[in-house]
């Protein structure tokens, strides 16, 4: 068993926020780090750099977040990410 | 002859479809992300076509590929060359893709062969007639084209009360993302008509983020962090810059919208610069960007007067200003307008949808000669009518498609095999919730398409086929449905419940909460809140204990296998931890089933860690008592129920079980807690055997005598709660909380778990009774009767007797309830001696 310390509070509070969320059927996903696709219509994306080679969601502003109702899942909100090389 | 009803704004940055329906408008939205706007923007990507909000993105990073704005050069020869293509593409060929991406917003099933499309009151008869074109060939048969100042007057007065005064001159102020109009309308005799516009293409709700970017970010940026030369570098096409200025960006149109209704924000947000990271908090106020954005509206009104001088009107000649495009939300555009021109304001419009709604309305006093195919139409009706356009028949298409049905992937792969007629036709793949669009791609013999899963839920695509003109071929169309994250063949499905034991301080025992679930697939995390049930000191020997276990959550604990087990005790704390404060446990188990546990205790701020791999056993000897003492006195209880019932062959199993479980007491009991054997082992073995062995005796034949039990208790709680004299409504709620759990708990099948259940049931009929004026006189005539020995103060008990007495002569009743109550409190009454010294897991 091991102490850690002292933790960031303001993390701790976001977590657990997000907990709540995900037991009332919200998925919020946060895309950072995944490959840039062109396709994923779930974000609106700004690409800084040049596009030609593999493009990477750097920063997420906004998540995605989507909605699972009565076995039907709906997207409620667009994420908002920067994309880059 | 049918009317049109179908209006469409197609908008230089966003464009929207509406139709009007009985006496309302209807703005539709876009199945890809339930927007009502699409961007009037085209990609051509290496592999496919891309319309809207996903094409937007590219538009300043593959010039040569991407078109927006391509409305200001409709009408003119301007051809643009795509690199990707290797073509010539057109302003009316990008416009008519736009239109017929908005045809797909339309979820009634209709196709409309008719409609009205706005244009800007600027264009001229080449921009007009090549916007027919578009519109012809996105499959109109009849266009009807509106100005936009006309559109955004008729939204705003259809929505006017019939008797108001609407002759004479209207002028529509349109702010919008990147264009300003100032249009002036007269209307007589209800009829429309633009007398004349003034605009700039270049002014809009952009130019006042680009503002607060340069007048408020930039020098706070500066100001921080010394950097001379950044606004220069910051301005640099593909500079160091780029990502933070897109960043910033957001944050200012935000900001912007903000202020909208609040005094002042802050922009909040961090960066890298030189090599030093900062954080910045920037304040920005209302009163900061009323003076920047000054010099911006002075323009739109200095526009607005030259309609007006133009005219020779004064502003008293104007009825009202109408303001239409987001933009005209910036209160400072209010303010200005009403200050300078004198004239009064109407904001009673949708900026963003009044276009598209006066097209509507337009729309529904149009009329066109129907070729009848637009009822509602059969799919092979669709399909053959399109075959029947094309001048030579069409040879047969053959799509085969291959996917799993279900996955454990982000993603999973979809394989297409075309036979036939492939060439120059295209498909599309959206998902259902909007998350995924693959755009216009080609079809060839054998294609992939990756398609992304959202998780644990079964995603529906649906695949559709188009022709070379971007028609649908609405016979090819199909469903996909992959589900994710459920039990596969390739995933290993738990095979117990795992549960978090916690306290149960009502009934002075402990109870089991599932964390995962028996066929959950692994690997798993979850996190989960709890209280803290008792109060433990720092130092104190005093702990808490987290007890995972593995088994059936319905079970006792102790039929359960610990799995693993933490002991947070006082001597661990930093300070005191207090009833009531918050306890976090986090949850992992790995696909190898390797537990890996994290507590954080909110109040003291600690965090504790602990990886158990399922193969060693982890045990509290405090804990294991209280589990053998629980297991006892459930078993002699059982025992008693069963003489009492006669059952004798249950009553001798059930006293073998309790023999067998009295035989490891002593040693038990004697154990040290730094034993090194594995005695405790054994110990905790024989307690879960006796426990589960327990749960079994009588099978189903006690489990259908205690459901029966259980109606027939109901059935007497439910009559006497209807006799409740007092707190009738508390009773209730709590009847119909067990009731609500009835289901489950018979369909555990588990003895314990049921028996539980008829026990809350017997205490909450007990206090119904409590609860019952005539139950409480008998009991306490009886009461009344008992010797001295029986109560703790015989003398309070005797005053406490009079009072009592004299309110029931009186029958002031609630006034009895209370001293009856407290007359129980002296009697002397044989506590449960186990559950007196109740300890728990110290988790609520």
């Amino acid at each position: 068993m091991k102490e850690k310390g002292i933790a960031i509070d303001f993390d701790r509070n976001f977590k657990r926020l997000h907990n709540i969320f995900e037991e009332e059927g919200y998925l919020v996903h946060d895309p950072t780090g995944e490959t840039y696709s062109e396709t994923r219509t779930d974000y609106e994306a700004s690409i800084s750099g040049s596009i030609g080679s593999k493009l990477k969601i750097s920063r997420t502003i906004k998540p995605v977040i989507y909605q699972q109702k009565e076995g039907k899942v709906l997207l409620l909100q667009k994420g908002v990410v920067l994309v880059e090389n | 002859m049918k009317p049109v009803n179908f209006g469409i704004d197609l908008g230089t940055t966003n464009s929207l479809i509406a139709k009007y329906d009985g006496n309302k408008v209807v703005v539709f939205k876009n199945p890809v992300g339930q927007k009502e706007t699409l961007a009037s923007v085209v990609a051509y990507r290496p592999e496919r076509i891309l319309v809207g909000d996903k094409a937007r993105e590219y538009l300043t990073k593959d010039p040569v590929n991407v078109f927006g704005n391509f409305k200001r050069k409709m009408g003119t020869d301007e051809r643009y060359y795509v690199v990707n293509i290797d073509d010539n593409i057109t302003p009316v060929q990008l416009s008519e893709l736009v239109l017929k991406e908005l045809k797909n917003f339309i979820y009634t099933g209709e196709t409309p062969e008719a409609c009205v499309i706005t244009i800007p009151a600027s264009f001229d008869t080449m921009q007009s007639n090549a916007t027919l074109k578009a519109g012809q060939a996105a499959g109109f048969k009849e266009i009807f084209l509106l100005q936009e100042p006309i559109a955004a007057s008729l939204a705003f007065f259809n929505q006017f009360p019939e008797d108001l005064q609407k002759d004479g001159y209207w002028l529509v102020y349109d702010l919008g993302g990147g264009t300003f109009d100032a249009a002036l309308v007269q209307a007589t005799d209800q009829e429309l008509k633009i007398v004349d516009h003034e605009g700039n293409n270049f002014l809009g709700g952009a130019d006042f983020d680009f503002a607060i970017i340069e007048k408020i970010i930039v020098p706070e940026i500066i100001l921080r962090t010394g950097i001379e030369d950044f606004e220069e570098e910051f301005r640099v096409k593909h500079g160091k810059y780029e990502k933070l200025y897109y960043e910033i960006l957001y944050y200012a149109e935000e900001a912007k919208k903000e202020l909208s209704y609040s005094k002042s924000v802050f922009v909040e947000f961090s960066a890298e610069l030189n090599n030093k990271r900062y954080e910045f908090s920037i304040p920005i106020t209302r009163e900061k960007t009323d003076e920047i954005f000054l010099p911006l509206i002075n323009e739109t009104v200095r526009l607005v007067k030259n309609v007006l001088e133009n005219n020779r009107l004064s502003s008293k000649d104007i009825n009202q200003l109408v303001l239409v495009g987001g933009s005209t939300y910036v209160p400072q555009v209010r303010e200005q307008l009403a200050l300078q021109t004198g004239i009064p304001l109407n904001f009673s419009s949708d900026p963003t949808t009044s276009i598209v709604a006066g097209a509507a309305w337009y729309a529904a006093n149009k009329y066109y000669e129907s070729s009848g195919q637009n009822e509602i139409i059969s799919a092979e009706a669709i399909a053959s009518e399109i075959l029947s356009t094309v001048d030579f028949i069409e040879p047969e298409l053959h799509i085969e498609t291959s996917y799993s049905k279900s996955s454990r992937d982000k993603e999973e792969v979809l394989l297409l095999f075309c036979e036939g007629a492939y060439e120059n036709k295209f498909f599309r793949i959206i998902r259902a919730d909007g998350g995924f669009d693959s755009g216009f791609v080609g079809l060839k013999a054998k294609k992939t398409e990756f398609l992304p899963l959202l998780p644990s839920v079964t995603n529906h695509f649906t695949l559709s086929v188009y022709d070379n003109r971007y028609e649908e071929i609405k016979s090819l169309s199909r469903e996909i449905s992959i589900t994710q994250g459920k039990y596969t063949i390739g995933g290993q499905p738990l095979p117990y419940d795992i549960s978090l034991e916690i306290d149960d301080v009502e009934n002075k025992t402990t109870k089991l909460e599932a964390i995962f679930e028996r066929n959950s697939v692994l690997p798993q995390k979850r996190t989960i809140y709890r209280e803290i049930s008792k109060t433990i000191s720092k130092g104190s020997k005093d702990a808490i204990i987290i007890n995972i276990l593995e088994g059936d959550k319905s079970a006792r604990p102790s039929s359960n296998l610990t799995i693993g087990c933490i002991e947070i005790s006082g001597k661990d704390l930093k300070t005191d931890l207090i009833k009531g404060s918050d306890i976090e446990i986090q949850l992992h188990i790995t696909d190898s089933r390797v537990l890996e546990t994290s507590i954080f205790l909110v109040m003291t701020q600690q965090e504790f860690n602990n990886v158990f791999s399922i193969s060693e056993k982890q045990i509290n000897l405090e804990r294991l008592r209280e589990q053998y003492n629980l297991l006892e006195n459930e078993l002699i209880q059982t025992i008693r129920q069963f003489q009492y019932n006669e059952n004798d062959a249950w009553e001798i199993k059930a006293n073998a079980l309790l023999e067998d479980l009295q035989s490891v007491k002593e040693r038990l009991f004697k154990l040290k807690s730094n034993d090194k054997s594995d005695e405790k082992y054994v110990i905790a073995e024989k307690i879960m055997r006796v426990s589960q062995a327990s749960d079994k005796l009588g099978g189903n034949e006690r489990i259908a005598m205690l459901v029966e039990e259980y109606f027939e208790a109901k059935e007497r709680v439910m009559e006497t709660i209807n006799t409740c004299d007092f707190e009738k409504q508390e009773m209730l709620k709590k009847f119909q909380k067990i009731e609500q759990s009835e289901n489950s708990f018979i369909r555990s099948k588990n003895v314990s778990f049921i028996a539980n259940k008829l026990k809350q049931l017997d205490d909450l009929h007990w206090d119904a009774l409590c609860n019952t004026t005539s139950f409480l006189i008998s009991r306490y005539i009886m009461w009344r009767e008992l010797p001295a020995e029986s109560y703790k103060d015989y003398p309070a008990a005797r005053s406490l007797m009079k009072m009592a007495d004299a309110s029931l002569e009186k029958e002031k009743y609630p006034e009895f309830r209370r001293q009856v109550f407290s007359l129980t409190h002296l009697m002397v009454t044989i506590k449960d001696n186990i559950n007196q010294a109740f300890k728990g897991t110290g988790i609520g």
